[in-house]
């Protein structure tokens, strides 16, 4: 059985409905627009929505970056790449700033972004509530009249056991003042990076059937309280490899013992910044 | 009948860039960034842009007649339906805009689901960055200005009554020859 | 001086080539075709095309071969085929009551108009493994099975008059019995003509129509709708026995009229599985006591599935009924949202993905506030008077 499939994958009928998707999510900053997800030929769970999101945005200028936890060289980040290698024969880069879309998991990237850069983020559950009101029913209720009290009781259920928000990474944000937004599970030391980027930032759960986006210059706000200000996570080491001590540290155990050592989880900034050291 | 695209896979994939490049940044015009020949009544960028975007599940409404050239045109290409009632439509076409006096009558969608509301395009005799139209929000940096010929002060204020309804509202495409220029419900307008 | 662990895209292409040989095995063990599987492992490509949502027998048996009999991963492969097939339109809905039937049964009645047809089921089988292969049956001389008849395009007028069901004609649902006589609601309204929901291109809401709901169950996961259906049966959803009405496998014709023709013609047909499942209602204020149905129909031989698939289609009208909902065999976003292979399988896989930075957050903040509650506790506690 030999097949001829379309530039990067989908169909263009389906490309169609998730770019009209796409362009309601960024009019409408933070709310999820549901949509018809596709099949596609890798696993639900993998990146499905943001795959979808790219095939639907890629045109055969772009220049495409896909990292997972922050580097270029993880196993699905590699499987993703060959995906749009094989369907779409675009370019692909590890270097941030030549890269005009980028497809994510878990990080943004320790390089600032720019105005032209399209970054995509693969979402396994986009329901920030869902832990708090699983039925789909009732969350949308939530959202439609902004009835986000329960979340506010949730970090202050922390707070009254803890002494702080314990929330590391998916950590809520505030968009434009209306909707509360899961940032995918970024570590919420990247939440401060939404906060009125100059890039537009787009989220797709394909599994879940959902789009939401960040327009440029736009509030982005990590849910806090007056007393119990938001905080990022910080590292006494600072990058064993660059000697960063502004990026997030990934922990390395290097032998039997435990014996820890810290290296950037951006791996492609921590060699940039490395080989500039070394000249 | 006009042809359509050149290309449908590259054609459709340009011009929804420019566009998504124009919602995510109100006020900055945009080019569609390819050549196309559209019928006599519709401007080149608002054919491209209901080419690109168009399919037998949307539903458009137009002031041009459904068996105007121009719509024949666009079924042709995209099979999308005709909307005879502005409230139906997912997109519009608004070609006489000196007949534009409000967005009330489009629909704004639902609390649940104000994706569910009409793209209004509009046409105007020319857009720039030099007019008295100062546009605030999300996508703008601190502020931007625009110049909408042809487009009545009347109309943006009776918009700007629809802002308080957010996230219900109508998102508004300017376009004039092979430009375009957005104003999505985000968008705070302000006459100078 | 440590150097970040590099080599992923060259494990990647490894393991793939390793998948490749373990899929082939030994070279010296001959090849399996996918007519094999097909003819061979026919249940398999049946539940393959169900839960892939395809009714397309040679690409399912490639995607078992290709699986090496995961069916999960076939089912997933067939799904990823069958969202890049162009739509050229609706088949007219197919109906049932002309099913060219290899097998019905019914629980409920002793005998049924048309009669009982056993055909072939493992119901009656002995399970015990036969270690010696069968010898082959001669390939002339024997009177081929009713399947096989039927399956070929060339049967005779003689093979119809030696016992076959004539094709394609109406043959008495058990149901319609009971409808007639006023002891169940007459049948919904039929479809023709009307646009149908479809569950491919919209993504899932609830509280979802029957139609959807339908064509969710008809996709899902065998073992998911098995599992959830026996709950019912222990009492989890059900506070009565459940009777089977009608069991039906056999062919339906599918027709389609082309825009451009503007009349019906057939476009084949597909073997179906068909299940009545009969409750009895004791009535309640706005329904007077009778019997309720439940559904299914599912692609090519799967009972399990189809009866399944009734006693949940029944469970799930509990809220449009008034019937509390209880129990999660009930509950519509419950069941609907969950019963899905492809997305469950990726969901609870993708754990295998590394998740490290995520779980360097939860570290740091467990270290710290480990530290901070450590220096508490060092603060002398006044003693107690």
């Amino acid at each position: 059985m030999s097949l001829q499939y379309n530039f990067a994958y989908l169909d263009e009928q389906s490309k169609k409905m998730i770019r009209r998707s796409i362009l309601k999510a960024m009019a409408i900053p933070g709310f999820q627009v549901p949509f018809g997800g596709r099949e596609m030929p890798l696993p639900y769970g993998w990146g499905t929505g943001g795959i979808q999101l790219t095939a639907s945005l890629l045109g055969k200028e772009d220049c495409l970056k896909v990292i997972d936890q922050g580097s270029d060289d993880t196993t699905n980040a590699v499987s993703i790449k060959d995906f749009f290698k094989k369907t779409a024969r675009i370019e692909i880069t590890e270097n941030t700033e030549d890269a005009t879309i980028i497809q994510t998991r878990h990080r943004i990237p320790e390089t600032p972004l720019t105005p032209q850069q399209i970054m995509v983020y693969q979402v396994p559950i986009p329901e920030p509530l869902q832990f708090i009101e699983p039925k789909r029913q009732e969350n949308a209720k939530m959202h439609a009249f902004s009835e986000y009290g329960t979340m506010y009781v949730k970090l202050y259920e922390d707070i009254a056991r803890h002494e702080r928000i314990a929330m590391a990474f998916d950590y809520p944000v505030h968009v434009n003042g209306r909707y509360i937004m899961s940032p995918s599970p970024i570590p919420k030391f990247d939440n401060p990076k939404l906060h009125q980027s100059c890039a537009m930032h787009i989220f797709g759960a394909g599994r879940e059937k959902r789009i939401y986006a960040v327009p440029p210059y736009t509030d982005v706000v990590s849910l806090d309280f007056e007393d119990y200000p938001f905080e990022l996570e910080e590292w006494d080491e600072s990058c064993a490899i660059c000697g960063s001590d502004q990026t997030f540290l990934d922990e390395i155990i290097t032998d039997d013992e435990g014996t820890r050592m810290f290296v950037c989880s951006d791996t492609e900034f921590c060699s940039r910044v490395r080989q500039k050291g070394k000249r | 009948m006009l042809k359509g695209f050149a290309s449908e896979v590259f054609d459709s994939q340009k011009v929804f860039r420019q566009l998504l490049a124009a919602m995510a940044n109100p006020g900055r015009i945009m080019d569609i960034g390819i050549d196309l020949e559209s019928p006599e009544f519709i401007h080149p960028a608002a054919g491209a842009i209901l080419l690109a975007l168009l399919d037998f599940e949307t539903p458009l409404w137009s002031d041009l007649e459904n068996d105007s050239k121009e719509i024949q045109w666009l079924r042709f290409h995209t099979g999308a339906p005709y909307a005879y009632a502005k409230r139906n439509a997912l997109f519009a076409l608004q070609t006489d805009y000196d007949a534009l006096e409000s967005v009330d009558q489009f629909n704004p969608g639902t609390l649940e689901a104000p994706h569910q509301s009409t793209t209004l395009i509009v046409h105007t005799r020319g857009v720039d960055n030099n007019g008295r139209i100062r546009l605030t929000g999300p996508g703008i940096q601190t502020d931007k200005f625009l110049k909408l010929k042809g487009i009545k002060e009347s109309f943006l204020h009776q918009r700007t009554q629809t802002l308080k309804d957010y996230p219900l509202g109508v998102d508004l495409i300017f376009v004039w020859d092979h430009y375009l220029v957005s104003i999505p419900r985000t968008t705070s307008v302000e006459i100078l | 001086m440590y150097v970040a662990v590099k080599g992923g895209e060259a494990a990647v292409a490894n393991s793939r080539k390793l998948v490749k040989r373990s899929r082939r095995g030994p070279l010296h063990i001959p090849k399996i075709g996918t007519d094999q599987v097909d003819h061979q492992l026919g249940l398999a490509v049946d539940r393959v095309m169900a839960e892939g949502a395809l009714y397309d027998r040679k690409a399912a048996a490639q995607a078992i071969l290709q699986s090496q009999g995961d069916m999960v991963e076939a089912i997933f492969l067939l799904r990823a085929f069958r969202t890049t097939l162009k739509r050229f339109g609706n088949s007219k809905p197919v109906n049932t009551g002309k099913m060219q039937v290899i097998r019905r049964v019914s629980g409920a009645f002793k005998d049924i108009p048309g009669g009982q047809i056993l055909g072939p089921t493992y119901d009656y089988t002995h399970r015990l493994i036969e270690f010696e292969d069968e010898p082959e049956p001669p390939s002339r001389g024997i009177q081929p099975s009713r399947e096989a008849q039927i399956d070929s395009d060339s049967t005779s007028p003689d093979q119809e008059l030696a016992g076959l069901a004539p094709r394609f004609q109406q043959l008495p649902w058990v149901v319609d019995i009971l409808r007639n006589q006023g002891l169940m609601p007459p049948a919904s309204e039929t479809l023709i003509g009307e646009a149908v929901e479809d569950l491919t291109r919209e993504p899932l809401k609830v509280p979802a129509s029957r139609s959807i709901r339908l064509q969710n169950l008809a996709r899902g996961d065998e073992g998911f709708l098995l599992g959830t259906a026996y709950s019912l049966q222990r009492g989890f959803g059900l506070d009565r026995h459940p009777f089977l009405g009608e069991l039906r496998v056999g062919y339906v014709e599918l027709t389609y009229t082309p825009p451009e023709l503007g009349f019906e013609i057939s476009i084949g047909r597909v073997k179906v599985t068909e299940c009545f499942m009969i409750n009895r209602n004791d009535g309640s204020e706005n329904r007077s006591p009778g019997f309720e149905n439940g559904y299914g129909l599912v692609f090519g031989q799967n009972e399990r599935k189809a009866m399944s698939m009734s006693l949940l289609d029944r469970s799930l009208q509990s809220a449009e009924e008034g019937v509390e909902v209880k129990y999660p065999a009930q509950d519509q976003e419950f069941v609907l949202s969950h019963s899905d292979n492809v997305e469950s399988s990726g969901f609870v896989q993708h754990l295998k993905l590394p998740h490290y930075v995520d779980f360097q957050s939860e570290l740091v903040f467990i270290r710290n506030y480990t530290k901070d509650s450590q220096k508490k506790r060092k603060v002398p506690v006044e003693s107690s008077v």
